[in-house]
């Protein structure tokens, strides 16, 4: 009785394991995700799986085969994107990941950088971009990294105390306003505001 | 999968729900819309320090986060974000950002939630504001399409494309940029009947009148970015509607 009881337990593994074999082989596709794609409209992705918040990264992706000038453009696209999210910030790690990127080797990534740094808003960057600007050949680069650096030296829109206009200057600001809209929108109302409560749409864009 | 199909419909008429509140019309594809620049005025202040009298005009800056921290301060934007939204918000998250819908012509306000709000519309007063707006006059086109394999790519070039921000604050801050926009589109064919779809954008120079806190002067600034969409149906014409 006992080594057919073993003979039986034998058999029975094997059997199991054949199974597990089996499934994995023929069904292990299935539970496969599907993979991630963009979506034409942005809200249904975002809302259900809204982005990683982002994290320090190799400037250049590493890759073992020679990428495709499709994969290359994708991994520059992916740079630029992360460029902006990271410019969104506000943290000292996010504006590091962007001062690294001054001098990435590829042209595009270093001008979304050098939009990221102005994006970012924080005079931090401006010993950066002026430090790559002295190292930077290109002239038009270089341009563009002072430009940036003299941007962040202004004061901010939102941050400027002007003194409150007199009740003559707003006067006079009045009619000059209105001359402004007509020159600029000679086909939308004079203001906006004077179409309330007539409903009214006003002209279309194009 | 049954389980996965259920997820798929019941997310996607959540955020169905979620779109049709805040926006009418869901764009196509949306360029990023990264806007920035400088603003000059002359606030009549000149100083006289008894020998000599001076007067220095006033310079700033702004990028988007100004712009949405400027909107958000004037009541007449978060009274109008509450009524196209339904309630649901009164003012711009952090990390928002702009992108511009090529087929609509609007500029929509991007949410960290992926929540799109167009950027002009009627309040609930019936009144029209135009928080970002853009245009175009004129447009010249080049592409290339094969007809059999569905892909090609476009380059256009749009005089005088203007973007607008106005904050309808008192006093009001507003700045007009005109320049010259080029657009560079790209198409490729990934199933029967769907095509990808990507665009950049790049808007360089822009220049023109701007107000700041009721002071008038001028603005220059630039904005570039780019979208993609993954499937779109082939009846769009994946490029520019520029015949229309």
């Amino acid at each position: 009785m006992r080594p057919k009881f073993i003979f039986a337990l034998l058999l029975l593994a094997l059997l199991v394991l054949g199974a597990a074999f089996f499934l994995k082989q023929h069904l292990g596709n299935t539970a496969t995700p599907p993979p991630v794609t963009e979506s034409a409209t942005p809200a249904p992705v975002a809302n259900v799986a809204p982005p990683p918040a982002p994290a320090p990264v190799a400037a250049t992706p590493v890759v073992t085969n020679a990428p495709t000038p499709e994969q290359h453009q994708a991994a520059i696209e992916a740079e630029a994107d992360r460029l902006q999210q990271w410019s969104m910030n506000d943290d000292p790690a996010s504006l590091s990941n962007i001062l690294a990127d001054l001098t990435n080797p590829e042209k595009e990534i270093r001008e979304a950088a050098i939009e990221a740094t102005k994006q970012f808003g924080s005079t931090n960057a401006i010993p950066a971009l002026k430090a790559t600007a002295s190292n930077t050949d290109d002239p038009e680069e270089k341009i563009a990294l002072l430009d940036a650096a003299d941007f962040l030296s202004l004061p901010s829109i939102t941050s400027i105390q002007l003194p409150p206009l007199t009740p003559e200057q707003a006067q006079a600001n009045q009619q000059k306003k209105i001359d402004r809209q007509n020159r600029l929108h000679p086909n939308r109302p004079s203001n906006s505001q004077s179409t309330a409560g007539q409903g009214q749409s006003p002209a279309p864009n194009q | 999968m049954k389980l996965n199909k259920i997820l798929l419909c019941t997310l996607a008429a959540g955020a169905m729900t979620f779109i049709t509140n805040a926006a009418p019309a869901q764009p196509t594809i949306l360029a990023k819309l990264n806007l920035s620049g400088s603003v000059i005025v002359n606030t009549n202040s000149a100083v006289d320090n008894g020998s000599k009298t001076t007067l220095k005009p006033f310079k700033t800056s702004f990028n988007v986060k100004d712009i949405v921290s400027l909107l958000n301060a004037s009541p007449v934007f978060t009274n109008w974000l509450n009524c196209t939204t339904e309630g649901s918000i009164s003012t711009l998250p952090p990390k928002t950002t702009f992108a511009y819908d090529i087929y609509g012509y609007y500029i929509y306000a991007v949410l960290p939630t992926g929540g799109v709000i167009r950027m002009e519309g009627f309040d609930c007063s019936d009144v029209y504001h135009y928080f970002l707006d853009m245009d175009f006059d004129e447009m010249s086109a080049n592409y290339s399409f094969n007809d059999n394999t569905g892909t090609g790519s476009e380059t256009d070039q749009l005089s005088e494309w203007w973007v607008e921000l106005d904050d309808y604050n008192s006093p009001e801050t507003d700045v007009y940029l005109q320049g010259q926009m080029v657009l560079k589109w790209s198409a490729g064919k990934v199933a029967a009947a769907t095509r990808s779809l990507s665009v950049s954008s790049t808007f360089n120079n822009g220049s023109g009148d701007a107000e700041v806190m009721g002071y008038f002067g001028t603005g220059v600034g630039k904005a570039s970015g780019s979208g993609k969409a993954s499937s779109v149906s082939f009846s769009l014409w994946p490029f520019w509607n520029w015949w229309d």
